[in-house]
């Protein structure tokens, strides 16, 4: 396993993803006055976000994940969660996945 | 404080029957000064109900974020996390009641904080001691 150290040393990484090659740039930022980093181009092409728009950021071990809240969140819902129907049956189903999840850990 | 679970969560989705119903509480939130909080166990709900309907995590977490995006902008921005209380209050509902996990965790979770759960799903009833009004009185309520 490579080190951050040795991964911040290279550049691009090729990754194979089935059968095509994807090209990952890695980037380094330094934190700024009142904490402040900036979001690269290269990462803005990949997630788009905006100048003003609110994003959540949430502490992750030694890592800090950020995530853009959506600009038209009706549009996210629809696409990603607008067939899912909840009900008591619903519900249900949501406990049986979530007992077998905890059965199958380690 | 009022606190909202999986059912005013879906109801964000345009395409859920609850749709319209519930935009017009989170229009009445708006403004209104009234404490109203999102359960996380909700959230938790919403994550594994979706999966047991084949979604994949990547979409559930961009749905949970316009979810997020949603309420903030209504005046909903506070998240309620899961605590010790709640779960071993949840584990004690189970065994006084017949309700699922996710009923006694969201019932555990607004008894702990002597709040008001909102939700048509009269279910909850059962529960002693449990305070619960729907979203239709809700937004009178509020409202009012």
């Amino acid at each position: 396993m490579l080190s951050f150290e040795q991964l911040s040393c290279v550049t691009h990484l090729y990754i194979s993803v089935t059968h095509s090659i994807v090209v990952v740039t890695v980037e380094t930022v330094k934190v700024s006055d009142k904490y402040r980093v900036v979001i690269t181009e290269s990462v803005r092409e990949s997630v788009p976000v905006v100048v003003g728009q609110e994003v959540l950021e949430i502490p992750l071990g030694d890592a800090i994940l950020v995530i853009p809240l959506p600009k038209d969140p009706d549009e996210v819902l629809k696409k990603y969660l607008g067939d899912v129907r909840f009900s008591r049956k619903a519900r249900e189903s949501a406990e049986k996945l979530m007992m077998a999840e905890a059965e199958k850990a380690p | 404080m009022f606190l909202i679970e999986t059912e005013f969560l879906f109801g964000l989705i345009p395409s859920d029957p609850w749709n319209e119903m519930v935009e017009e509480a989170l229009g009445s939130v708006k403004g209104a000064g009234v404490d109203v909080r999102c359960l996380a166990s909700g959230i938790l709900e919403v994550v594994f109900v979706a999966k047991s309907e084949g979604n994949k995590e990547p979409e559930i977490r961009s749905g949970i974020a316009a979810m997020l995006s949603k309420m903030r902008t209504n005046g909903i921005n506070i998240v309620e996390s899961i605590d010790l209380k709640d779960i071993l209050g949840c584990l004690s509902l189970r065994e006084l009641y017949a309700v699922t996990f996710y009923d006694a965790l969201h019932a555990s979770s607004t008894l702990n904080r002597s709040a008001i759960l909102v939700s048509n799903d009269d279910f909850y009833d059962k529960i002693s001691g449990l305070k619960r009004v729907s979203i239709q009185d809700f937004v009178k309520i509020v409202g009012a």
